[in-house]
């Protein structure tokens, strides 16, 4: 199939009314939640995970997907307003943002982070568009023990990769493993770990596994005493000459803004780097290189620039591993692939092979929610930001409603919300001991797929899949990419 | 001395064990189907046993420092007190949600909560006129199986 030909597919999958219907609400849920500081990507992806149950896998992941792309553009606008980040990305923006809001210039940090955002966001979505057909002929490649060791890989690199100790998070990684395990073999369907509960049989259900160790511990820190969420707000009007010489800003500094999309591409498509490190390395890359470095922090507008692009840029990059091969680009990924799941979908390496229609139709909702929230976010930002002035103790329980309503709405099973506040007390004990909750979402996920994987390739070829060359070079890449790391801090502690 | 490093790694080696002895010793299930779950849980409990160790290597590095050197990996934890009341108030709403229905215990778990937590009346009422929106919206507009009344009656 010819790239006109892909493209047409992916743009009849996304030119639906559904489609633009889930995208407005998305991205209007995404808005919200930015502006809503210590509710981030992943914790509004956690929240509403449950809606999209039941409908069309299209509609289903624009919905999701619009709602991690634009939810960064809300936390800027209360990073330069209020110095509140409304999500850690956010938080490289303050740097230059707030000096700049301090001298009366809000209106042109805002904007210009806003078309930042938009431009990194398009940017993003094209080097996705021009990498997946790139990637396609190779996922045909790829058999039942190619797939099964990918697999694995992703559940190892985002526990080792990820932040805090690589004991931790290969723990979290295989306990997540271990849970998929509880209810039918999918090879078999003879029933484990049931243990006599009727409930178990078919295994922990994907959303209240998701939402409770992902939202509920951040409604407990919000329902914590003396959790305001926002800070009373100061000054928040926006002149329309500093808005339209923000929105020029990105492209005046053109370079600026192109290469720092490209870097979180980069970061995006590396696994478990996260989302945080491309606005920051973007940061310290624009200083690094600019001639003004001495204005940074003092209200550089490169510094509101380099970030945001990046940040927005990452989402398309991070895009491109979880789409070609499953393994997730960073935490929101992880989310995205259990919706998979929801929608009847298969996260993993295949997803290509069948759905490049819906890869492309994502691709131009990550480029229209970016564009449009951009537009939007400029337009009703003096409203919105009120918003963040909402204390925790009211947002708690709102929000805890939600989740009360999404949880049982997926099976009608009251047990769904008991076993949601089980894993929410659990994913605060991980939070706290500093252990991946994302690692083992993400072998909760794939979980059922390795086991089956495994057992084709056991069945199929032996224990000697394994040694056929491709899944050996798969697995020498593989271990040279998770180990790069602690193999770079070797190297830099003993010089 | 409670630890927490110590108590989850030990309690979740523990569990993936016990699982690992009972279902054999219930189900008598054999290898191809328990092959792949027994290998996995013995990755993960010898992980944890490994996590332990270096805990263990770690208290003992931090008592021959000398004690009040604070620990080795910096950790998010909440005040467990204060996190275990806010579980609790979140909790709060499963029984009420059970007891009298989405529709009616939902609002009414959100303006006692609020309330409770010092808000204003107006505040109380805006924050339980959400809830009864969110809930008529999931039953009404997006016919999400939720009953109309108490989930305790049949």
């Amino acid at each position: 199939m010819s790239g006109l030909e892909l493209f047409a597919d992916g743009a009849i999958a996304f030119l639906r009314w559904d489609v633009m219907l889930a995208i407005l609400a998305g991205m209007s849920l995404g808005l919200f939640f930015g502006l809503l500081p210590g509710i981030g990507g992943v914790t509004a992806l956690a929240l509403l995970l449950p809606l999209v149950q039941g409908m069309d896998p299209m509609p289903g992941l624009a919905f999701l997907l619009s709602v991690h792309a634009v939810i960064y553009n809300g936390g800027s606008v209360t990073a330069v307003l209020f110095g509140v980040p409304g999500a850690p990305p956010s938080a490289a923006t303050l740097i230059d943002g707030q000096p700049l809001a301090r001298q009366g210039r809000a209106a042109y940090a805002i904007a210009a982070a806003l078309s930042a955002s938009a431009i990194g966001g398009v940017i993003g979505a094209l080097a996705l568009g021009l990498l997946l057909p790139v990637l396609q002929p190779v996922v045909f490649l790829l058999g039942s023990p190619e797939t099964f060791l990918l697999a694995l890989a992703g559940v190892a690199c985002l526990a080792i990769l990820g932040k805090g100790s690589m004991t931790k998070g290969l723990i979290a990684g295989g306990l997540g493993l271990c849970l998929a395990m509880v209810g039918y073999q999918q090879t078999t369907g003879v029933p484990r770990f049931w243990f006599g509960s009727d409930y178990l049989l078919d295994g922990f259900r994907a959303v209240p596994v998701i939402t409770g160790l992902f939202a509920v511990p951040e409604l407990v820190r919000l329902a914590l005493p003396g959790q305001a969420i926002g800070i009373h707000r100061t000054d928040s009007t926006l002149p329309a000459r500093q808005i339209l010489d923000g929105i020029l800003a990105p492209l005046r500094h053109w370079a600026l803004t192109l290469r720092s999309s490209l870097l979180g591409v980069l970061v995006g498509i590396t696994p478990g780097v996260g989302g945080e490190a491309a606005s920051f390395i973007a940061y310290g890359t624009a200083k690094h290189a600019a001639a003004n470095a001495d204005e940074f922090g003092q209200g550089a507008i490169e510094g509101v620039i380099a970030p945001e692009a990046a940040n927005n840029a990452k989402e398309g990059g991070a895009l491109v591993p979880t789409l070609a091969l499953g393994i997730p680009g960073s935490s929101g990924m992880v989310l995205l692939l259990g919706a998979f799941q929801l929608l009847g979908l298969e996260p993993g390496a295949r997803f290509l092979k069948t759905h490049m229609d819906l890869a492309v139709g994502l691709t131009l909702t990550l480029a229209a929610a970016n564009l449009v929230s951009a537009v939007a976010m400029l337009a009703l930002a003096r409203p919105l930001v009120l918003v963040s002035a909402v204390p925790g103790r009211v947002l708690a329980p709102v929000l805890l409603a939600i989740v009360l309503l999404g949880v049982y709405a997926v099976d009608g099973s009251f047990m769904d919300v008991g076993v949601a506040f089980l894993f929410g007390g659990l994913g605060l004990i991980m939070q706290g001991l500093g252990y991946a909750r994302a690692a083992l979402v993400l072998g909760f996920v794939l979980g059922r797929l390795i086991e089956t994987y495994f057992s084709i390739s056991m069945q199929a070829y032996g224990a000697g899949f394994l040694l056929r060359p491709t899944t050996l070079a798969i697995a020498l890449l593989l271990v040279a990419g998770m180990f790069w790391r602690p193999a770079v801090q070797i190297l830099v502690r003993r010089r | 001395m409670r630890d927490g490093e110590l108590l989850f790694p030990g309690l979740i080696m523990v569990l993936i064990l016990l699982a690992l002895i009972l279902d054999p010793v219930l189900y008598h299930h054999g290898l191809r189907v328990l092959g792949f779950p027994v290998g996995l849980g013995l990755a993960t409990a010898g992980l944890c046993a490994w996590r332990l160790r270096q805990r263990w290597a770690e208290r003992r590095r931090q008592r021959d420092v000398g004690e009040g050197q604070g620990s080795i990996e910096p950790a998010s934890a909440l005040p467990v007190a204060a996190a275990l009341r806010a579980m609790l108030g979140l909790v709060a709403a499963v029984p009420l949600v059970w007891l009298l229905g989405f529709i009616v215990g939902l609002p009414l778990y959100v303006g006692a909560y609020v309330r409770w937590r010092g808000g204003a009346w107006r505040t109380t009422l805006i924050g339980a006129g959400i809830a009864l929106a969110a809930a008529l919206c999931f039953i009404e507009l997006l016919g999400m199986p939720q009953p109309h009344g108490p989930l305790v009656w049949p």
